[in-house]
C-alpha cells in the first residue's frame, strides 16, 4: 500500500515537472511561430516596395535607403532568432527584441515617405506595422512567460 | 523503510531519466500540435536571409 502511496507521489512529481517544462516549451513553441510570422510579413512588405519601385513609383534613391533598411531589420530579425532560442536556455531576448522593433520603427518612420502613390505608401505601411504589431506581441508574450516563471 | 529505500530509488531514476524523457515527451507533445520551437525558428531564419538577399541584390 505504502509502495503504491511512494509511486503515486514520483509519478505525481514526473508529472508536474513534465507539466511545468511543457508549458515553458509551448511558450518557446509560440515565441517561434511568433518570430516566423514576424519574418514572412517582413518579406512580404519588402517584396511589395520592390514591385512599387519596379513601377516606377518610388525614386532609385528612395529605393535603395529603404532597402537598406530591410537589410538592417534582416539582420536584426536573424540576431532575434538566435535570442529566442538562448533565451529557451535561460538568457534574455530583450535586447534583440528592442534592435528589431527599432530597425520596424525605423522603417514605418522613415522609410515610407519617398512612396508617390498613397495607397501604395498606406499598403506598405500596413505591412510593416503588421510586422510591428507581431514583434510587440512577442514582447508581450515574453513577458508574460516570465512573469510566470 | 524498505518502501522509502524503493521510493528513493525511483525517484533517484526519474530524476536521472528525466532530461531525456522530458525532452522526448515534450517533442511528441510539440509534434501533437505542429511545428517545434526550433522548426519555427529555423523558418523564420530562412525568410530573414531572404530579406537579406532581397536587400542585397536590390543594393547591387
Amino acid at each position: 500500500m505504502q509502495k503504491r502511496k511512494a509511486s503515486s507521489v514520483v509519478l505525481a512529481l514526473v508529472l508536474c515537472l513534465t507539466l511545468s517544462a511543457w508549458q515553458c516549451n509551448n511558450g518557446y513553441q509560440k515565441a517561434g511561430q511568433l518570430a516566423k510570422d514576424a519574418a514572412a510579413t517582413a518579406l512580404a512588405a519588402q517584396e511589395s516596395e520592390i514591385a512599387i519601385h519596379n513601377l516606377h513609383e518610388i525614386s532609385d534613391e528612395d529605393h535603395r535607403a529603404i532597402q537598406q533598411k530591410f537589410l538592417a531589420l534582416a539582420d536584426a530579425g536573424q540576431r532575434l532568432d538566435k535570442a529566442i532560442n538562448v533565451a529557451h536556455n535561460g538568457g534574455d531576448a530583450t535586447a534583440a527584441l528592442n534592435e528589431a522593433l527599432n530597425a520596424t520603427n525605423d522603417l514605418v518612420t522613415n522609410g515610407l515617405s519617398g512612396i508617390k502613390n498613397p495607397e501604395k505608401q498606406a499598403a506598405l505601411k500596413l505591412a510593416l506595422l503588421a510586422v510591428q504589431t507581431t514583434l510587440n506581441n512577442l514582447a508581450i508574450f515574453a513577458n508574460q512567460v516570465k512573469g510566470a516563471k | 523503510m524498505g518502501n522509502l529505500d524503493a521510493a528513493l530509488k525511483i525517484l533517484a531514476l526519474a530524476n536521472t531519466l528525466e532530461p531525456v524523457v522530458l525532452k522526448y515527451i515534450l517533442t511528441l507533445m510539440e509534434k501533437a500540435q505542429g511545428k517545434t520551437g526550433d522548426e519555427f525558428l529555423s523558418e523564420a531564419d530562412d525568410i530573414w536571409a531572404k530579406v537579406r538577399a532581397n536587400a542585397q541584390a536590390e543594393l547591387g
